[in-house]
């Protein structure tokens, strides 16, 4: 029986596969199929860095978004 | 804390952890700066007035996520339920099987393209991506904030991502 991955199987699989979430049968199986087709491993690569761009940006500054909620929550309970 | 839930003091130090993702998600739900501020004084007014029942169980975050997210869809309208696209055609919409699928991870190396990628999708899409990947909040957490199980997370995170990157492509395209 093949263990090839057909892409439509792969695409389904691909957020756990960038996520490293999948079962170790499942990951090795889309390694296969990634070694061999080249649309589903330059769709993966982009994908992933998009995942990886998301993850890098940085959360914003919140200092006076702080002090406005603390003052908020004082002032709506006196 | 003690048997009589948070006080004061412990409740602030709660606002300084937690005040900036509430705030995060919140305006991932509303698309706008002020209206996300306001949930989240009516969700921290709240959760203060209810800490008494806050005993530990569970993660404080979880719990700030949870009443933001009851404060933030009690101010908007529900949105429409739309038909679901299948996943083969959000792939093809995203770029895959085309023969520049790169121009989605080039697009988002760009700050404000991926702003305007983000900005471009439903605001349940939005929160998804921002627990997971912008705040990187567990699976497990991310289930109990959203009140779904793992499976059901795990597929709308997936076609969340999809969605932006069908974003993104769209713009490098425009």
């Amino acid at each position: 029986m093949s263990d090839t991955m057909p892409c439509g199987d792969v695409l389904e699989v691909l957020s756990d596969y960038v996520d490293g979430t999948l079962d170790p049968g499942t990951r090795a199986r889309v390694d296969v199929h990634l070694k061999s087709c080249s649309h589903c491993q330059r769709f993966g690569a982009s994908f992933g860095g998009m995942i990886q761009a998301l993850r890098a940006t940085p959360p914003g500054e919140s200092d006076a978004l702080i002090r406005r909620l603390k003052q908020y929550v004082a002032d709506a309970d006196r | 804390m003690n048997e009589a839930g948070l006080d004061r003091t412990q409740f602030e130090q709660l606002i300084v952890e937690h005040g900036r993702i509430c705030f995060r998600v919140a305006r991932a739900l509303s698309s706008d700066d002020t209206l996300a501020e306001e949930i989240v004084q009516n969700a921290f007014l709240s959760a203060f007035r209810a800490r008494a029942g806050f005993r530990g169980q569970g993660s404080a975050r979880a719990w700030l996520l949870t009443i933001t997210r009851h404060a933030a869809y009690r101010e908007m309208a529900r949105q429409q339920q739309r038909p679901t696209e299948s996943l083969g055609e959000l792939g093809v919409n995203a770029g895959w099987g085309s023969e520049d699928p790169e121009s989605v991870a080039i697009a988002a190396e760009r700050k404000q393209a991926l702003e305007q990628a983000l900005s471009e999708l439903e605001p349940a899409d939005r929160e998804i991506l921002t627990l997971r990947d912008l705040e990187q909040l567990g699976g497990s957490e991310t289930c109990e904030v959203l009140g779904i199980g793992l499976t059901a997370m795990k597929s709308r995170l997936h076609r969340a991502r999809l969605r932006l990157a069908v974003q993104l492509r769209k713009g490098a395209s425009a």
